[in-house]
């Protein structure tokens, strides 16, 4: 008569002697512990966690190579100044 | 269902300490296996399947326990929300068709919701069977918990993941949904049996025109 549901009306449940057949603490921590210790991270949950610093490592390392640079260059520019010999001034005969 | 104050403390204990030892979610798998048997078997017919599902449920807990924050309900709760989740996830495997379980006490007390009376006992439960018929899924699972299940607005919020209120509204809008649809629907009646089988009833037409031909 119905169709979407199976519409069942005042069925027994069953007895707590036959639940208690089912159950099994042992069962359910040993399946635990199988999947416990053969667990792998998964590849996907490594690389979110390795994105997350990603971002704020580059930038740091950018920075980094931006001061560095500028530094050399300072410097450099500075070493090229004392090195370079005076123009020497012709005096005018 | 509500808990005192100091049992949901030793449960919290009994929790913090089983995210460290899994043995000692031994304690509370004892405390919870029957009610979370019972629930997982009024949805699904089979005892060897509600079995399954209820090692399911645990397994879960225990994997996800780490995870688990107390919100002010008592642990099975979140049992309860990992087994409709597991319930609904067999369902749509399986494509086997739902299993609703009504007792004379339910149907009294939807009744009451509905403020119809039928007068008869047979015509309730018939017509209770077509309303709950023109009802969705998430309908049904709704009308189970707070009315079968006989869960507080907050709890069923909780299980199903959705707000209170939003439990509450919806929760009007099936009664009033099945309200309207009870003042449409007559009950199926053991007299209106031929109105059930329109195959039998083309038969037998058929059979009373051959008659005459017959003679």
């Amino acid at each position: 008569m119905s169709n979407k549901y199976k519409i069942n009306i005042n069925k027994p449940k069953p007895s707590e002697k036959e639940v208690d057949l089912h159950k099994n603490f042992n069962r359910v921590l040993s399946q635990y512990k199988r999947s416990h210790t053969n667990k792998r991270k998964p590849m996907h949950k490594i690389l979110n966690k390795f994105n997350r610093f990603m971002s704020l490592f580059i930038l740091i390392i950018v920075l980094f190579l931006v001061i560095l640079f500028i530094k050399m260059y300072i410097l450099d520019k500075k070493e090229n100044e004392q090195q370079t010999p005076q123009p020497e001034i012709e005096s005018v005969k | 269902m509500h808990k005192p104050k100091q049992d949901l403390e030793i449960e919290l204990a009994i929790i913090e300490q089983a995210k460290k030892k899994p043995e000692a979610f031994g304690v509370l798998y004892e405390k919870y296996y029957k009610e979370i048997f019972y629930y997982i078997n009024r949805r699904v017919d089979d005892v060897n399947t509600t079995s399954d599902l209820t090692s399911q449920v645990f397994y879960k807990a225990m994997v996800n326990l780490k995870s688990y924050k107390f919100k002010g309900f008592p642990f099975s709760s979140w049992l309860y929300r990992i087994a409709t989740n597991q319930v609904n996830e067999f369902y749509r495997k399986s494509k086997n068709q739902r299993v609703i379980n009504l007792e004379d006490q339910i149907i009294l007390r939807l009744f009451g919701e509905l403020e119809e009376q039928p007068e008869k006992e047979e015509d309730k439960t018939g017509l209770l069977i077509s309303l709950l018929e023109e009802l969705e899924e998430h309908e049904v699972q709704l009308l189970e918990l707070r009315f079968f299940e006989e869960k507080p607005f907050k709890e069923v919020a909780f299980i199903l993941d959705i707000t209170e209120n939003n439990a509450k509204v919806r929760t009007y809008r099936i009664i009033d949904k099945l309200k309207k649809l009870a003042k449409g629907i007559d009950p199926p009646e053991v007299n209106d049996f031929l109105t059930l089988c329109p195959v039998l009833t083309l038969f037998i037409m058929e059979l009373i025109k051959q008659v005459p031909a017959t003679i």
